[in-house]
């Protein structure tokens, strides 16, 4: 096939700013697996050097954990019926279900951040052994995603509230939901690797 | 610039209430799936382990396809094939780390808890390592 007739067959309309712009943000969302995928694999290696510590088993809350991700995947929903609200150009009803979605990321937060401290003040900090370092940069870094998420947020509802449902805002809320559904994507494997498996 | 708008407004896959509905509710059903399985112990544990990644792997195409809609987007499929490359990267970034930690801790001398495992599990000492 040549060259023009590929281009026939395949016609790629997507030339606009907002195809171009989701289009980077999906690529950028491609390394940042790759990232969290390397925090996942030094967790697997080290996740035993323990160092005659405490152990996976001894510090984790399955039931908790259980509720963050409820509270999470609830998020994930509630952002995905923000996009649809926008679509239809129902502002307000866009920014309330926004405002739930950061409410739900907000309490995911403030739990994983209580976690994080109940365990320093036991003496169980990321400088104690190769596991714990492990867990806390692993599990940390999706929980940093998640708070610049809650940030960007913040700033996404302010700027619907006074610009409007504009192509500026679609092209950025697009972007924001595809982060926040990531984050939900990574946080499954969390649950999985992390919990499930350390309380097994 | 209201054109674009036009162009830009159908180029949006965007889903719908029914995708987001059953996403939601498909998470739920594989996240307790997953819970329940490991907190009443139900399986030995290798099966266990196949059986918590398998129900977090479909959860993840659950998501990929029912909140990013991942396929709605027509030919070429740049976003899947950017996935897939990523997908490739990752495999071996990850398998090749496993591989060559598990390598080098075979080699590495045991430790004094490893040595009692071993030894209560073969009765002595380990046999001349061929391997040298």
């Amino acid at each position: 096939m040549s060259e023009n007739q590929i281009v026939a067959k395949y016609p790629d309309p997507h030339h606009d700013t907002y195809s171009k712009a989701v289009f980077g943000f999906w690529v950028y969302i491609m390394t940042d697996c790759i990232l969290f995928a390397v925090l996942f694999a030094t967790y697997a290696v080290l996740h035993k050097n323990t160092f005659g510590g405490v152990t996976p088993k001894e510090i984790y809350d399955l039931n908790y954990a259980l509720v963050e991700t409820l509270l999470l995947l609830t998020s994930s929903f509630t952002a995905g019926i923000v996009m649809l609200k926008v679509h239809k150009k129902e502002k307000n009803a866009a920014i309330a279900w926004l405002f739930m979605t950061f409410l739900f990321g907000l309490s995911f937060v403030i739990m994983e951040i209580h976690e994080f401290r109940h365990l320093a003040l036991e003496g169980h900090s990321w400088s104690k052994s190769a596991f714990l370092s492990s867990f806390f940069t692993l599990v940390g870094t999706h929980g940093f995603h998640v708070s610049m998420g809650l940030l960007w947020m913040s700033v996404l509802g302010f700027q619907l509230f006074f610009k409007g449902i504009k192509d500026s805002t679609v092209r950025r809320l697009t972007c924001f939901s595809y982060f926040w559904h990531f984050l939900d994507i990574v946080w499954i494997f969390i649950f999985t690797i992390v919990y499930l498996m350390g309380v097994m | 610039m209201s054109n674009e708008n036009q162009d830009t407004a159908s180029l949006h896959y965007h889903g719908s209430y029914k995708s987001y509905v059953w996403g939601f509710v498909l998470s739920i059903v594989l996240t307790f799936l997953a819970y329940f399985a490991v907190s009443k112990n139900a399986l030995s544990y290798n099966y266990l382990v196949a059986f918590i990644m398998v129900l977090g792997v479909i959860q993840m195409f659950v998501q990929l396809q029912l909140f990013l809609h991942i396929a709605d987007e027509p030919k070429p499929r740049h976003n899947i094939v950017i996935f897939l490359f990523m997908m490739m990267v990752l495999l071996i970034i990850v398998s090749g780390t496993l591989w060559i930690m598990y390598d080098l801790n075979s080699r590495v001398m045991p430790t004094e808890q490893e040595m009692e495992a071993y030894m209560l599990r073969h009765g002595g000492m380990p046999e001349h390592d061929s391997r040298k």
